[in-house]
């Protein structure tokens, strides 16, 4: 439930199924953390 | 015999429901005790869910457990990440679960515990509960659109721009309204101040953590933040001992007011990673425990209700905010029984993340159940208080005077026996100055949240020290909505600015970020500065204002899962999101026009604008008080148009809708449904 285990949960769907096209190489686990934030805080993720 | 048991037990749970809501509807004289409401929301609940959901899910929308959910068909392990559905609940509550639900019954206790508490438990069941089901499954065979996505192709195009506008409206208006509530929960109050300051570094420190040292490992940096804010809230108290630290921490209104305007702007400018996301976990994490804790205080404590079941107050005459209990009560209590920022949430990473659509009912109906019963927690907490102290708390100075005495007297009038040296020494034991206009609905929360736990734990002694974890809990929750909704008005702002001069649509451009930050901040910091001048409390005019366009855009979602109900063929169950649409309709149509229109000048925003007008001309303003009288006249004008605007779009877009409606029943319109194609799951039932 903290998502800690987003990181692994995309490293085994990237083993699995490939890269994306947009994205060539597996992202570390920083890179992953930053992006899924960013990603998190640009649409409505809390409410009143 | 396995079935027989079922039925009686069923039986069982429906006569406690029925029990439990007679005894709220209809006990007089003596005192509720709190259990009846436990036992009233919990059958009701229960039964709800068991048939009313289970209704929805197989007739009405008919859950195919075999359909593939975006999250297999589009899996990229980023975005679409199929999720335990006990997981994906817990994030759907925790993205759902705001201050609305603990502020708002609060407020509406002035009514007296019984149309607010019926309204929580029968409103969520058959609306709130409807609206982020509905709107979770349409998003679910969408792909996940957004709810402006699914106006604009299933009602119109004009309806998708309402509902964006809509949404940037709402926000503006919520984030001023809860920065009041913060405001308002901390004025000359050292220990709670210094107690939020603190989450500050807290949150820095967490985020330096969880971005260099271990990214990703939020559960501990989340653990070790709060054992750091269970250390400040303790700290607090020599702080408010201290002369010289009291003194540096005891803050004005204004100086708060402006404090939290410059965090909304430091916190949607920086980096996402610095403050805004470890404060979100950090006040996710507060936000379980504390519920968990309340829940059980609740049940361990069984407090007795105070407050009667209807207060005089339903007149309209109420010192906490205008206005009759139809329609201002459920203008009030907005979230804890159905908001329309939840069917954001429905339209946002939750359909994205679902196994199954058969687990919508689960994640969808049932988090906004438990959302309910956090109101009616809030609710008991707050009606447990003696409504003397409830009132005294909650009532504005202009109302009830500035000192202590005159508040008794006042209140004591009203019905509500009370004397000063009550306040003086519920003050002191909660280890604030004063609690006498501290209104907004979260020190009066506190208090009787405070009186809970201790019940529980700890006894008298630790009174102050649960004031100030549940004072410390409220604005912590709070900010975080502050510094979300800031940034997503950022981006909203950068969205459509960037049509007009490409740069400012850039999000990773310095200047563009700061003069979209500066808008977004700017917009709901004015509100926010209104209302802490306002000599009426500001709450009397910002809640229902936010509540009348949080309720507005629950109808544009259950006018957009109408439309969607009925292009499915399914005319004969439109009735339920039609139902709770046209309560809706009727509810924030008729609040709209009181609030802009009434004659009496505490409602209605130009009677008040008239009355300051009348007092100018006739010289009745003191010189030094004149500038100020002419903002007040302004932001009255400004309220009511901004009222008009939100009612009068949402009426468009429903017309709109029930042209496109009568089309589609008469068959002189296709009806096209703007649908995922179905797949098949390739997950068998033992991966799931």
């Amino acid at each position: 439930m903290s998502g800690d285990a987003a990181y692994d949960v995309y490293v085994r769907h990237w083993r699995r199924c490939g890269a994306p096209e947009e994205s060539r190489r597996l992202l570390t686990r920083k890179e992953f953390y930053l992006e899924r934030i960013q990603q998190r805080y640009r649409t409505p993720s809390r409410c009143c | 015999m396995k079935r027989v048991l079922t039925i009686l037990l069923w039986i069982a749970i429906v006569l406690g429901g029925v029990t439990g809501l007679g005894a709220i509807a209809f006990e007089r004289g003596e005192h509720l005790n709190a259990g009846w409401f436990l036992i009233a929301a919990v059958c009701t609940y229960l039964v709800a869910y068991r048939f009313y959901s289970a209704f929805l899910s197989t007739k009405v929308f008919m859950l195919d457990a075999r359909r593939a959910t975006p999250a297999e068909r589009l899996e990229d392990g980023r975005d679409f990440v199929p999720t335990n559905k006990w997981v994906l609940m817990g994030h759907h509550f925790a993205a759902i679960a705001g201050p609305g639900p603990l502020v708002g019954p609060t407020l509406a206790a002035q009514f007296g515990y019984l149309p607010g508490t019926l309204w929580l438990i029968l409103g969520a069941a058959l609306g709130g509960c409807v609206q982020d089901f509905t709107i979770l499954v349409c998003s679910i065979r969408r792909d996940g659109k957004s709810l402006g996505q699914m106006a604009r192709e299933e009602v119109s195009k004009r309806g998708g721009s309402i509902a964006v506008l809509a949404v940037l409206a709402i926000m503006v208006i919520l984030l001023a309204v809860v920065a009041l509530v913060i405001v308002k929960a901390l004025k000359e109050s050292p220990w709670g101040t210094f107690t939020l300051v603190m989450t500050i570094p807290i949150a820095l420190l967490m985020g330096v953590y969880l971005r260099f040292v271990r990214p990703g490992r939020v559960l501990e940096a989340s653990l070790a933040g709060f054992a750091l804010i269970l250390l400040a809230v303790v700290s607090g108290q020599w702080v408010n001992a201290s002369p010289v630290w009291s003194a540096a921490f005891t803050w004005s209104g204004s100086t708060l007011a402006i404090a939290i305007i410059v965090y909304g702007f430091a916190a949607s400018a920086l980096p996402v990673w610095l403050l805004l996301a470890p404060r979100d976990y950090l006040s996710a994490f507060v936000k379980i425990v504390v519920m968990v804790l309340l829940a059980g205080g609740i049940v361990w404590v069984r407090p007795v209700l105070e407050m009667p079941a209807l207060t005089r107050f339903v007149d309209g005459n109420g010192p906490v905010f205008a206005g009759k209990v139809f329609p201002f009560c459920f203008i009030t209590i907005a979230c804890g029984a159905i908001s329309g920022f939840h069917s954001l949430i429905s339209s946002g990473t939750t359909p994205k993340m679902i196994m199954r659509e058969t687990h919508a009912r689960f994640v969808g109906y049932g988090a906004m159940l438990i959302e309910s019963f956090v109101g009616v927690m809030a609710m008991v907490a707050a009606c447990a208080l003696t409504p003397g102290v409830y009132f005294a708390i909650n009532s504005p100075a202009g109302i009830v005077g500035k000192t202590t005495e005159a508040a008794a007297n006042t209140i004591s009038g009203w019905g509500f026996p009370l004397n000063a040296q009550i306040m003086t020494d519920l003050a002191r034991r909660v280890g604030e100055h004063t609690l006498l206009d501290r209104t907004g609905g979260a020190p009066s929360l506190a208090v009787g949240m405070a009186q809970i736990f201790s019940g529980t734990i700890g006894g008298e002694r630790l009174l102050g020290i649960w004031y100030h974890f549940a004072i410390m809990f409220e604005a912590l929750f709070i900010l975080t909505v502050l510094d979300a909704g800031t940034r997503v008005g950022r981006f909203m702002v950068q969205d459509f600015a960037g049509h007009f001069w490409k740069p400012l649509g850039r999000t990773n451009w310095a200047p563009g970020v700061w003069i979209s930050s500066g808008l977004i901040v700017g917009a709901w910091g004015y509100f926010l500065w209104q209302g802490v001048q306002d000599p009426l409390g500001g709450i009397n005019s910002l809640w229902p204002l936010f509540g009348i366009a949080n309720q507005l855009l629950a109808t544009v979602a259950l006018v957009v899962a109408t439309t969607i109900i009925l292009k499915m063929g399914e005319r004969r169950f439109a009735w339920v999101t039609l139902a709770p649409m046209a309560w809706l309709v009727t509810v924030t149509m008729t609040a709209s026009y009181q609030k802009v229109f009434h004659s009496n000048p505490r409602i209605g925003f130009l009677a008040q604008a008239r009355v300051l007008s009348a007092q100018l001309a006739s010289g009745a303003i003191p010189p030094q008080s004149v500038a100020v009288t002419h903002r007040m006249i302004f932001n009255n004008r400004l309220d009511a148009t901004v009222t008009l605007l939100l009612a009068g779009m949402v009426l468009v877009l429903v017309i709109e809708a029930i042209g496109e409606w009568i089309a589609i029943l008469r068959r002189t319109k296709a009806a096209v449904l703007h649908e995922a194609p179905y797949v098949v799951t390739k997950w068998a039932d033992a991966d799931l």
